[in-house]
């Protein structure tokens, strides 16, 4: 009887060896499981006479049954597996898109390339605890001019040809004047560190000027401040803007509002000092004027000179953007060419 | 400030070439540069001497001139008629090339051959002045055959100084040597001024009276007789031109010399054309005429200082002279006026005559009364030498208020409390002694030492303790400040909620596509007219300028749009269709209460064209309204302001059916819609235009940049969509409150997702589609709930508008 039930089991084993090879796809497999492995398959079929042999049979063809049925479905779940990688290549082959036609487009506006400058200034200072300030386009005469030590007549107000509204208002010509109003929201209280970045006007319009234009102002009032701790601001900000390697010139100069007075200039950033045409062959670029705020500048304000003192100082934003951007005439930042300004 | 490099050395000793010079004023803070003024003249010009001249044989206005030119003779052909026998001048050889380019070869004139050519000022580039354009006379001491270049300095270096408005006293070439002696460490020479007085006393001929001494503080003069007018010697003649400025003769020649030399503008005046032999300093009479020496007739008034004579005025103080006592050839007898005038008053009057001059330059910024002595003589001493003549007697000088000196006190340690280091006591003085400053007094104090420094007349700019602070600094050198940072307590940099809010705004609206710009605050009142702005708009109440540069800059703008809509006219004539714009800046309105106009931030949007762009799978449409007000929205929400409304109305600049009021929280802030179409085709635009214009100010009041948390939800959402028909007249907005009224709390958000009509739909209504999320925050809702809810929200709709629900 035993060789009987070796012959039947063997018998489904080659039967099933070959209906799983003849199975070509798994609509055909699922077929052979249900045939085989059913609840009305061949398996169950020959679970069913598993009566009729002797007692002492019948656990061993239990046994033999079993690890048939278990290696029937091992063998059709990697046959499955194969014929779902052949069915899933088939189906990404139709799938296939070309990845080199343009992606979606999402327009993303830009900013204007001097708030980028602006910003990036505001930036600097405000990490170095410079409060950002602003204040009026049109100013009063006594802030632009007078408080600044350039009462009326005074030749310097020439340097810097004014729009006026009525003889006692005008645009202003600097940012200067929030050097002032600045003060006198603050006073006495100290320290003051501030930068105050806006328009101003003058009457000029070539390649280098526009009658209206932007400045940056910068103040720090406290006891003990030097013209040595202004050469340490202003040489942290340049190497901060223009790179670590860029050096400083302190030249004097004159400002009616400080005294002393200092014209800084940057070393070239085209050539880096060996002299080119944008530094007109000198290695230096004039970026910004500065000085120790007069002493009366900071009496009319609400502080008193002698306990106190301060720096102050003020760049011209479009020129540096000019000479960051290689842009050489002025008035193509407020021409607002789309086709520039999309450049940035 | 032009200043010949050897003419300095003049007055102090200078070992430094003209480019280290220039870079260590420049340092010291005179901006200077070093140029050449003159064209490069070659080695092969030389002097030569005329031997002899004789008739070209077949040219009359020809001569064969004979010279020496040291090694050899030459026999050149000369058309000029100012050479005699004996008379040196420039001889350009073969070879030489001249300043304008050309290239003396031997050549023939009318049959004969030249071997050369007697050269003209003219012809060397330089602007000389001879007899009618003859040949230079070299007035110097050389030999035949001495080169041109070292008897004339054509290769005259010329510094180029900016000075600054402080610093009127280096509008003299003594100023810039006194510069140079405190930088360099070396002594000044003052020119000579001693005079030889010969004939009669001055007084005997002349008196001069200060009317009004406020304006002029001092006046001083000389007379000289027997004089002759004619060129000046070379040598004076190139040192001015280097200077830039124009030889004359030598009278003139004189006092520009002594003017650049001293910094000091002088006058002569004919003495006998002067009526009464008197000199009058007042104020002129309202009405009064004079015609200055450039031939214009001015009319004067009392804010004009004038010098008259008995008779009437004879110049303009400070400024220019008059016709009438003009020097010329027959001028015999001169009356010099060396003066030291208000500057406010002269700056004033040459702007208001239209004559800046050099004179007129230096005075606005000051001269010095107490040198007119010292320059009334060493210009009358330099007549005397190249012109000749007389100096009489005397001098009158008049000098009502004489200048009081001016003492500063300088602290040892403020030197160090504003430079940040200390300069030694030694070094202190030294500076300051250089500078021709008197260190008169050095007090010993407990902690400090002061010194009292006496102030010359010359430096008007040097006022208090600091100004002396600055001298030391600028001539021990800036870079000898050294770098340091603020010591004190730690500030916070932190933007203001103002500035973080349009940080917010202008990033939402980069995010949206739109590219951001900045126009000018002003603009062209006639905009308003061309946008057909009603004429009682509040944005036609404008703040005006005085002077504006154009009409196109001649108002400050009450809106931002006209600009933008220029804009987009300008890049539309570019080729760019799709412009996405916005710009944030201040609009300006007068104020009633305050001197200073309004000052209020706005912000513009302007968009045309179509979208989306480049993007093959969806064609580019035309923009529609909610392009804008999508973007307006977006902005809202990043804003964190919640309660938006879009009010329809009709509003100039825009589309009479598709323009809306903008209000938050109740409040109108601006306006969006359409560009009225006749605006459209006025401008010609070929496209749709959309606007918007709102004020910040409301926009920060309402807005909430860190929004409250809130809880995530617990239990799930039910989504249900619903379609209503209703009639075209029904708007949205009405529609959406309604359902969140009555869908309740548990409605927690409805959106409109369509808009549809035709087919099944009667023509004069819409299907408006709605996807409603409903949400219980303890429970998840039943369907029975919800078709509640929904009942309760379609019988409003049905109540309200007539809206029935669409069955799907
Ligand atoms: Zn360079």
């Amino acid at each position: 009887m035993q060789e009987n039930i070796h012959e039947k089991i063997e018998e489904l084993r080659s039967q099933f060896q070959q209906s799983i090879n003849g199975a070509l796809d798994l609509e055909a497999l699922e077929k052979l499981r249900i045939k085989f492995l059913g609840k009305k398959g061949e398996v169950t079929a020959l679970m069913r006479t598993v009566g009729r042999l002797p007692a002492e049979e019948r656990p061993l063809f239990g046994k033999l049954l079993n690890e048939f049925k278990n290696a029937a479905e091992e063998m059709l779940e990697s046959r499955k597996k194969q014929l779902k990688e052949k069915d899933a290549s088939l189906r990404w082959e139709k799938e296939r898109l070309d990845m080199t036609l343009p992606g979606k487009p999402f327009q993303l506006g830009r900013k204007h390339p001097l708030t980028l400058i602006s910003e990036e200034i505001e930036e600097i200072f405000s990490c170095m605890g410079f409060q950002i300030v602003e204040g009026p386009e049109v100013e009063l005469d006594y802030y632009n001019f007078e408080a600044l030590n350039m009462p009326k007549e005074h030749p310097a107000r020439d340097m810097q040809d004014s729009f006026y509204i009525n003889s006692e208002v005008l645009l202003r010509t600097h940012t200067s004047p929030m050097q002032i109003r600045a003060m006198e929201a603050m006073a006495p209280r100290l320290p003051v560190r501030i930068i105050c970045p806006g328009k101003v006007f003058r009457r000029d319009d070539d390649m280098t000027h526009s009658p209206m234009f932007h400045q940056v102002e910068g103040l720090v009032v406290d006891k003990g401040i030097t013209m040595a701790d202004l050469k340490g601001i202003l040489l942290l900000f340049t190497r901060e803007m223009f790179g670590e390697g860029r050096e400083l010139r302190f030249r004097p100069s004159f400002f009616p509002f400080t005294e002393p007075s200092a014209e800084v200039d940057i070393s070239c950033i085209i050539c880096g000092g060996s002299g080119c045409r944008t530094c007109g062959g000198t290695g230096w670029l004039e970026i910004l004027g500065s000085g120790m705020v007069h002493p009366r500048v900071l009496e009319v304000s609400g502080y008193n000179p002698e306990e106190v003192t301060g720096f102050a100082f003020g760049m011209g934003i479009e020129r540096i953007a000019m000479l960051k951007y290689g842009i050489e005439d002025i008035r193509l930042f407020y021409q607002n060419d789309l086709r520039m300004l999309q450049q940035y | 400030m032009k200043v010949p490099y050897n003419w300095l050395r003049d007055y102090v000793e200078i070992e430094l070439l003209p480019e280290e010079l220039a870079e260590r004023l420049t340092m010291a803070g005179l901006e200077t540069g070093a140029v050449n003024v003159f064209a490069p003249l070659g080695e092969k010009f030389v002097a030569g001497r005329i031997e002899s001249l004789r008739q070209h044989p077949y040219a009359s206005n020809l001569q064969l001139v004979k010279v020496d030119i040291g090694n050899e003779f030459l026999e050149v052909v000369c058309g000029a008629k100012n050479i005699k026998k004996g008379d040196m001048v420039p001889v350009a050889l073969t070879g030489a090339v001249l300043p304008g380019g050309a290239v003396i070869r031997e050549a023939e004139i009318k049959g004969i051959v030249s071997p050369g050519m007697l050269c003209s000022g003219e012809e060397l580039g330089v602007e000389i002045a001879e007899d009618e354009a003859g040949i230079m006379l070299l007035d110097i001491k050389c030999s035949p055959g001495d080169r041109i270049i070292d008897l004339l300095p054509f290769n005259e270096p010329v510094l180029e100084i900016d000075l600054t408005p402080n610093r009127g006293d280096c509008l003299g070439m003594l100023g810039i040597a006194r510069e140079v002696a405190a930088i360099t460490g070396k002594k000044i020479v003052l020119p000579p001024n001693e005079v030889q007085e010969e004939g009669k006393e001055i007084d005997e001929l002349a008196a001069v009276e200060i009317k009004d001494p406020d304006l002029c503080f001092r006046y001083t003069a000389r007379i000289m007789e027997g004089f002759s007018i004619k060129p000046s010697p070379l040598k004076m003649q190139f040192r001015l031109l280097a200077a830039g400025i124009r030889s004359i003769n030598n009278l003139v020649d004189v006092t520009n010399y002594v003017m650049w030399e001293t910094g000091f503008p002088m006058h002569a005046f004919d003495y006998d054309k002067l009526a009464g032999g008197k000199i009058i300093v007042r104020r002129a009479k309202q009405g009064e005429e004079l015609v200055t020496l450039d031939g214009v007739k001015r009319i004067l008034d009392p804010n004009v200082l004038v010098i008259a004579d008995t008779r009437e005025p004879v110049g303009l103080a400070g400024v220019m002279g008059g016709e009438n006592t003009e020097i010329t050839a027959e001028t015999n007898r001169l009356l010099l006026e060396v003066a030291s005038f208000k500057p406010v008053n002269i700056r004033m009057t040459a702007r208001k005559m239209n004559l800046p001059s050099e004179a007129s330059q230096r005075y606005e910024k000051g001269v010095d009364p107490e040198g007119a002595i010292f320059v009334q003589n060493r210009a009358v001493r330099l007549i005397n030498e190249i012109a000749g003549g007389k100096i009489l007697r005397g001098i009158i000088d008049k000098y009502p208020y004489p200048m009081q000196k001016r003492e500063i006190t300088l602290r040892k340690s403020k030197v160090q409390e504003i430079l940040g280091y200390s300069l030694p006591e030694d070094r202190i003085k030294e500076i300051l002694t250089g500078l021709s400053l008197v260190v008169k007094k050095k007090d010993i104090l407990e902690h400090d030492v002061s010194f009292h420094v006496e102030i010359p007349s010359f430096r008007n700019d040097l006022h208090i303790e600091v100004d002396l602070i600055e001298e030391l600094a600028r001539i021990n050198g800036y870079d000898k400040i050294p770098i340091t940072l603020p010591a004190g307590v730690l500030t916070s940099g932190r933007r203001s909620f103002e500035q973080r809010v349009i940080s917010k705004i202008k990033e939402t609206l980069l995010s949206c596509g739109l590219q951001e710009v900045i126009t000018f605050s002003f603009i062209n009142p006639k905009l308003f007219d061309l946008l057909q702005l009603p004429s009682d708009d509040i944005r036609r109440n404008t703040v005006k300028l005085q002077n504006p540069l154009t009409e196109d800059q001649s108002v400050l703008r009450t809106t931002l749009i006209p600009e933008l809509l220029k804009l987009l006219q300008y890049n539309f004539n570019h080729q760019t269709q799709n412009q996405f714009i916005f710009e944030i800046g201040k609009v300006f309105f007068p104020s009633e209460k305050n001197k200073l106009p309004l000052e209020k931030k706005f912000l513009a949007l302007v968009l045309s064209g179509k979208k989306p762009l480049g993007d093959w799978q969806n064609p580019p449409k035309p923009l529609s309204f909610y392009e804008i007000k999508g973007i307006l929205e977006t902005l809202m929400q990043s804003l964190g302001i919640k309660e938006t409304r879009w009010e329809e109305a009709s509003l100039p600049l825009l589309h009479p059916a598709r323009g809306c009021k903008i209000l938050v929280q109740g409040k109108e802030i601006g306006f969006a819609g359409c560009l009225h179409p006749f605006l459209q085709e006025k401008l010609d635009f070929k496209q749709e235009v959309f606007l918007a214009e709102l004020m910040l100010e409301p926009l920060l009041e309402a807005c909430t940049l860190i929004p409250k948390f809130r809880s995530l939800p617990r239990f799930p959402s039910v989504l249900r969509d619903a379609a209503f028909i209703v009639s075209r007249k029904v708007k949205a907005e009405d529609l959406l409150q309604t359902i969140r009224t009555h869908g309740g709390e548990l409605l927690e958000e409805v959106v409109l997702f369509d808009v549809y009509e035709g087919k099944q739909i009667p023509e004069d209504c819409l299907s408006i589609a709605f996807a409603m999320t409903f949400r219980h925050p303890d429970k998840t809702l039943t369907d029975e709930e919800i078709d509640q809810i929904l009942e309760k929200v379609a019988i409003a709709l049905q109540e309200k508008f007539n809206a029935t629900l669409r069955k799907s």
